[in-house]
């Protein structure tokens, strides 16, 4: 490691201390008391107070509600806050609708690419079945770990990172409540074996439909929830 | 290392209502040297969460898959469903048990469309079934007792259809290697389906659909036992043949 002489700036802050390793820390925090119920749509998220709670300054505060802001989570209100706005049916509609695009085109493109990727994929679906996930937040992450495993093997970076702004929303439009009722974990080995099943057998256009419905079955039962 | 004595074939049988028991397929199972194992969750009895049997079957019920608020051993159910799959050990759940099997596997079941569907309806083979292990070798079309409010909307992505009626189209399906769902129920006797008739208030168009159904079965019942009886049979078959072969791959791993 290079030694700074005196007066020199580092030009790599130590990880963790950054103010935007902080924001990313405070938008975790708020997006799980959002997803768990601790904070519900029309609450009043004022800068000073989060700030205070966390133990933090207020600008990884502002950041992190900028943030959320331009997700569409919060809107401005009052003061220097911002209120949770209700996530909307559309918006719920609109992630899963997004996920068949890119999700159900990347399954289509695994079809080519040899019989790795299936054995690739059901050793990532034993490892992530290993231990029941005990709280919604592990069960979710699962699910995300798996399906951004489907795209990440068609080694398109650009796929990749549709998948990671579709779910990074998808994460603040759905309630945890919403995700457990869409995504039981009971299911979660089960359905996955046999849509694995089933994809390794399929032509590509198949293989679209199947991930496509397989996230459509998704997107239905959160209707049963809501 | 002692082998433990080899066990008759056994299959757990999970039944959720007091009034919708193995019934017909009792005397069949025995008959083919199938020993049943019964739990009850509605008297308290336990769930296991693996199946330490030869097979499963998941029987029919009053409520729905989606009541577990009132009956929390539901997911239960999904939760040793989904471990049988994993398994591969034969597995029938039938009416509510076909939809908690397509519950637990990634399918939909909502409140049917179309109302409730009873009496025995004609169940026609999909052709792509007939190779099918459980159900190709039977005489197709066939009619089998059936009494049903919800439906299974959406079938697990992936898991093959198998039979269809008029009504409601996804009658029969499988899941993994030997998981079968029947959304019909090919173990209810004429005696027992005229008692589920005796219930509470109804719309009307549901009552009628109720009595005519009930008739329609006693008319037809010795039509339901060729179909019925052979089911049962092969699904005890199955069972038997699964745990032969799974002692001979014990053995020849432990002897050596």
């Amino acid at each position: 490691m290079a030694q700074l002489s005196k007066g020199e700036r580092a030009t790599l802050a130590p990880v963790g201390r950054t103010r935007s390793a902080l924001a990313n820390e405070v938008y975790e925090n708020l997006l799980d008391a959002l997803m768990d119920g601790r904070l519900a749509s029309g609450d009043r998220l004022v800068m000073d107070r989060l700030a205070e709670d966390m133990g933090v300054s207020r600008s990884p505060v502002r950041d992190a509600l900028l943030r959320l802001h331009r997700e569409g989570v919060v809107e401005p209100g009052g003061r220097r806050g911002y209120l949770v706005r209700a996530s909307s049916d559309s918006d719920i509609h609109n992630f899963y609708t997004a996920r068949m695009a890119v999700e159900g085109f990347a399954a289509g493109l695994l079809v080519d690419s040899g019989s790795e990727v299936w054995q690739a994929l059901r050793d990532m679906l034993n490892k992530l079945s290993a231990h029941r996930p005990d709280s919604v937040r592990e069960s979710f992450e699962a699910n995300q770990l798996f399906h951004r495993y489907v795209v990440e093997l068609t080694e398109n970076s650009y796929l990749t990172d549709m998948f990671d702004t579709i779910w990074n929303r998808g994460r603040t439009a759905l309630t945890y409540r919403e995700f457990a009722g869409a995504n039981p974990y009971e299911g979660f080995e089960c359905e996955h074996t046999v849509l694995l099943d089933a994809l390794e057998q399929a032509d590509p256009d198949a293989a679209r439909q199947l991930m496509t419905a397989h996230i459509q079955a998704g997107l239905e039962r959160t209707h049963a929830v809501t | 290392m002692v082998d433990s004595p080899p066990q008759a074939p056994s299959v757990l049988v999970i039944q959720p209502d007091a009034d919708d028991p193995l019934d017909m397929f009792e005397d069949w199972f025995a008959d083919e040297g199938l020993t049943v194992q019964t739990v009850k969750p509605f008297e308290g009895q336990a769930i296991p969460q693996h199946v330490q049997t030869s097979g499963l079957v998941v029987l029919g019920g009053d409520m729905g898959v989606h009541d577990e608020g009132a009956h929390p051993w539901l997911l239960d159910i999904q939760i040793l469903l989904a471990d049988a799959v994993r398994s591969e050990a034969p597995t029938l759940g039938i009416c509510l048990g076909s939809q908690l099997l397509a519950a637990a596997c990634g399918g939909v079941i909502e409140l049917g469309s179309r109302g409730m569907e009873v009496g025995t309806p004609t169940i026609t083979l999909r052709p792509e079934a007939h190779d099918d292990e459980l159900l190709g070798d039977l005489v197709w079309p066939s009619i089998f007792p059936s009494m049903h409010r919800d439906e299974i909307r959406i079938l697990p992505p992936g898991a093959p259809w198998l039979a269809e009626s008029d009504m409601y189209k996804h009658q029969a399906f499988r899941v993994g290697r030997r998981a079968w769902g029947v959304q019909f129920h090919p173990e209810v006797s004429v005696g027992r389906f005229t008692s589920w008739s005796d219930h509470k208030e109804e719309d009307p168009t549901t009552v009628e659909r109720i009595d005519r159904g009930v008739s329609q079965y006693a008319a037809t019942a010795d039509q339901v036992k060729v179909h019925a009886e052979p089911l049962a049979r092969r699904f005890a078959q199955i069972t038997i043949q699964a745990a032969i072969t799974r002692l001979a791959s014990h053995q020849s791993q432990t002897r050596f």
